[in-house]
C-alpha cells in the first residue's frame, strides 16, 4: 500500500466527519488509489485556462427541432 | 390472467378501441405481477388499492368521453427513487425504509396527467450506487432470462418489470448508464433524453448534473410514446429545459435514405467490448447501410478522459448528496453503496474543478462530431448479463458500462436490443443522437428493430 495514498484516505476521512473502515481498509485505499490515478488524467488536461469552468448547462434548444 | 400484459402502444390501441377496459389492463398487470414477482422481485411496493381507484376513475371518464391521451388507462410503474405522493419512496435503502412522499414528482404528475395508472414503485441498485450483491431490506431484481447472471442497474427493477411482462412501461433514472444498461441485459429499450427534456423534480439525486429521467419498454415505439407523455419543461427543475417538445412518433417508419450514421468501432474497442457484442455492432453498421443510410467510422474523443470527468463528478456530487447520513448512520447502508460513496469525500476542489472544465471541452467534441451525423452508433455494453459472482461490487468501479459519456455531454441515447449470445443472454446496441432530436433517434432505432425480430421474444417465466 503507498504511504502517501493511505495518509490522503486517513486524512481525507477524518476532514468529512467519516469513521475509517474496519472490514475491506486495504480494500478501500486501493479504490482510492486508482480514483487518484484517474483524476490525473484531468490534471494532464490541456484546456486553455481562459476557458471558464462550468456545469453541465442545458443545451440551447435548436429552433428547427421544437 | 398471469399472461404478459401487452406492449404499450397495443395497451393503448385496445383502450382507444374500446376492446378492453382499464380496469382488465391494471388487473392483468397486478395479476402478472402477483405471479411471477416472487421470482424476479422487481417491485419494492405494489399499489394494489390505489391502482384499482385510478383505473375506476380512468374509465368513468371514458364513458364520459373525457380521453386524457393515447396512454389513458395504461399500467406504468416507476423506480423507487421517483415520488409518488402518500406512496413509499426508499431508493432500495434501509436509510428511507419509511419514506412516504409527500407530493408527487414531476414525471408522476405528467404520466398520470397522461391518463397512465401507475401500479407500483421498483426496485433499483441502493441509491443508484449499489451492487445487486448486497443485502437489503428488499431483495435485488432477478434477470428473467437467467436467474444466475447480472440484470444491470441501477434500474434494475424496471427493466425486468417490463421484460417480465409485469408493465407495458417502466420509468427509470440514468447518471452513468442506469436505463440503458439493464435495459440492454434484459433485452428491452431504454432511452436518456436530452439533459433538461424531462423533469427530475421529485426523484432522489445521485447526482445534480449528471441524473436523466428515462423510459423502459418493449419496443422504440413505446419509448416514443413514453416521451410523447413526459418531455418538456418544468418550472421547478433548475436543469429543465424551455422547449416545446417534438413530435416524437411522427417520423417513425420513416426511409432512412439520406441519413448518416457513425460507427465507434474505435471507441467499443476502447471500452473492451467483447467479440459477440462487437459484432452485434457490425451487424448493425451493414443493417442500415442495407436500408439505405451512409454507414462511416466516426472516432470519439478518448474514452479515458470521459470517465475521469465523470466520476470525479459522481464521486463528488453523490457524496455531498449522502454525507450526513454516511457520518451518522453508515450501518443503515448496504456495503457497495456505503464504500463507493465514501470515497467521494476524497475528491478535491481542483478535482472537481478540472473535471467540470473537461466536461465543457468533451461536450462541445461530441457535439461537434454528432452534428455531423443523425446518429452515433456503439455498443451499450462491453458484454451480454456476466455471472452474479462475477459482478464487479468493489469500492472503485472500474468495469461501468460504455454510457457514462454521454450523461457527461447531456446528448439523448438509446439502448435497443441486438439478438443474443451463444448463452441465450441479451446484446444489446446504443445509438446516440443531436440535442432535442430524440424524434430522429427513435426514426433511426425503429428502422433497426423492424429489421429484426428480437424484440418479439420472451424469457421462459411461469
Amino acid at each position: 500500500m503507498d504511504a502517501a495514498i493511505e495518509r490522503e484516505f486517513i486524512a481525507g476521512f477524518a476532514r468529512a466527519g467519516l469513521k475509517l473502515p474496519k472490514e475491506r481498509y486495504e480494500l478501500m485505499v486501493q479504490a482510492y488509489a486508482g480514483y487518484r490515478e484517474l483524476a490525473a488524467l484531468l490534471h494532464e488536461d490541456e484546456t486553455p485556462l481562459t476557458a471558464e469552468p462550468a456545469g453541465l448547462e442545458i443545451p440551447a434548444v435548436p429552433e428547427n427541432r421544437k | 390472467m398471469t399472461a404478459p400484459v401487452p406492449s404499450l402502444a397495443a395497451s393503448a390501441r385496445m383502450i382507444a378501441e374500446g376492446a378492453v377496459s382499464s380496469r382488465d389492463l391494471v388487473e392483468a398487470s397486478l395479476a402478472r405481477i402477483s405471479a411471477v414477482d416472487s421470482t424476479v422481485h422487481a417491485f419494492i411496493t405494489v399499489t394494489e388499492e390505489r391502482a384499482r381507484a385510478a383505473a375506476e376513475k380512468a374509465d368513468e371518464e371514458l364513458k364520459r368521453g373525457h380521453r386524457r391521451g393515447p396512454l389513458h388507462g395504461v399500467p406504468v410503474a416507476l423506480k423507487d427513487n421517483i415520488d409518488v405522493e402518500g406512496v413509499l419512496t426508499t431508493a432500495h435503502s434501509k436509510i428511507l425504509a419509511n419514506n412516504i412522499a409527500a407530493s408527487s414528482a414531476g414525471v408522476t404528475e405528467r404520466l398520470e396527467a397522461a391518463g397512465m395508472i401507475v401500479v407500483g414503485k421498483l426496485s433499483l441498485h441502493e441509491f443508484a450506487r449499489g451492487a445487486p450483491t448486497d443485502v437489503l431490506p428488499w431483495p435485488n431484481a432477478l434477470n428473467p432470462w437467467s436467474s444466475r447472471h447480472a440484470c444491470g442497474g441501477s434500474s434494475s427493477g424496471s427493466a425486468v418489470a417490463v421484460a417480465a411482462g409485469m408493465v407495458p412501461l417502466a420509468i427509470g433514472t440514468d447518471t452513468g448508464g442506469s436505463v440503458r444498461f439493464p435495459a440492454a441485459c434484459n433485452g428491452v429499450v431504454g432511452l436518456k433524453p436530452t439533459y433538461g427534456a424531462v423533469s427530475r423534480r421529485g426523484v432522489l439525486p445521485l447526482s445534480f448534473s449528471l441524473d436523466f429521467v428515462g423510459p423502459i419498454a418493449r419496443t422504440v415505439e413505446d419509448c416514443a410514446l413514453a416521451m410523447q407523455a413526459i418531455a418538456g419543461h418544468d418550472p421547478q427543475d433548475p436543469g429543465s429545459a424551455s422547449f416545446t417538445p417534438q413530435d416524437y412518433l411522427a417520423e417513425i417508419g420513416s426511409p432512412l435514405r439520406g441519413l448518416k450514421i457513425g460507427v465507434a468501432h474505435d471507441y467499443n474497442a476502447e471500452s473492451s467490448v467483447d467479440a459477440e457484442t462487437a459484432a452485434a455492432v457490425a451487424e448493425a453498421a451493414r443493417c442500415y447501410a442495407e436500408l439505405g443510410a451512409t454507414v462511416e467510422e466516426v472516432k470519439l474523443p478518448p474514452r479515458a478522459l470521459f470517465d475521469a470527468a465523470t466520476w470525479t463528478i459522481i464521486l463528488a456530487e453523490g457524496f455531498a448528496i449522502h454525507r450526513q447520513n454516511l457520518a451518522s448512520r453508515p450501518e443503515d447502508y448496504g456495503r457497495t453503496a456505503r464504500e463507493r460513496l465514501s470515497i467521494g469525500a476524497l475528491v478535491t476542489g481542483g478535482d472537481l474543478v478540472q473535471a467540470l472544465r473537461v466536461r465543457r471541452r468533451l461536450t462541445a467534441e461530441l457535439d461537434t462530431i454528432i452534428e455531423r451525423y443523425d446518429a452515433i452508433l456503439c455498443a451499450t455494453a462491453s458484454s451480454p448479463p456476466v455471472p452474479l459472482d462475477k459482478v464487479d461490487d468493489g469500492p472503485w468501479r472500474r468495469s461501468h458500462p460504455i454510457t457514462a459519456p454521454f450523461n457527461l455531454t447531456g446528448h439523448p441515447a438509446i439502448a435497443v436490443p441486438a439478438g443474443f449470445s451463444g448463452d441465450g443472454l441479451p446484446l444489446s446496441i446504443q445509438l446516440v443522437g443531436r440535442f432535442f432530436d430524440e424524434a430522429r433517434l427513435f426514426t433511426i432505432a425503429h428502422a433497426y428493430e423492424q429489421a429484426h425480430n428480437w424484440h418479439t421474444r420472451r424469457p421462459s417465466l411461469p
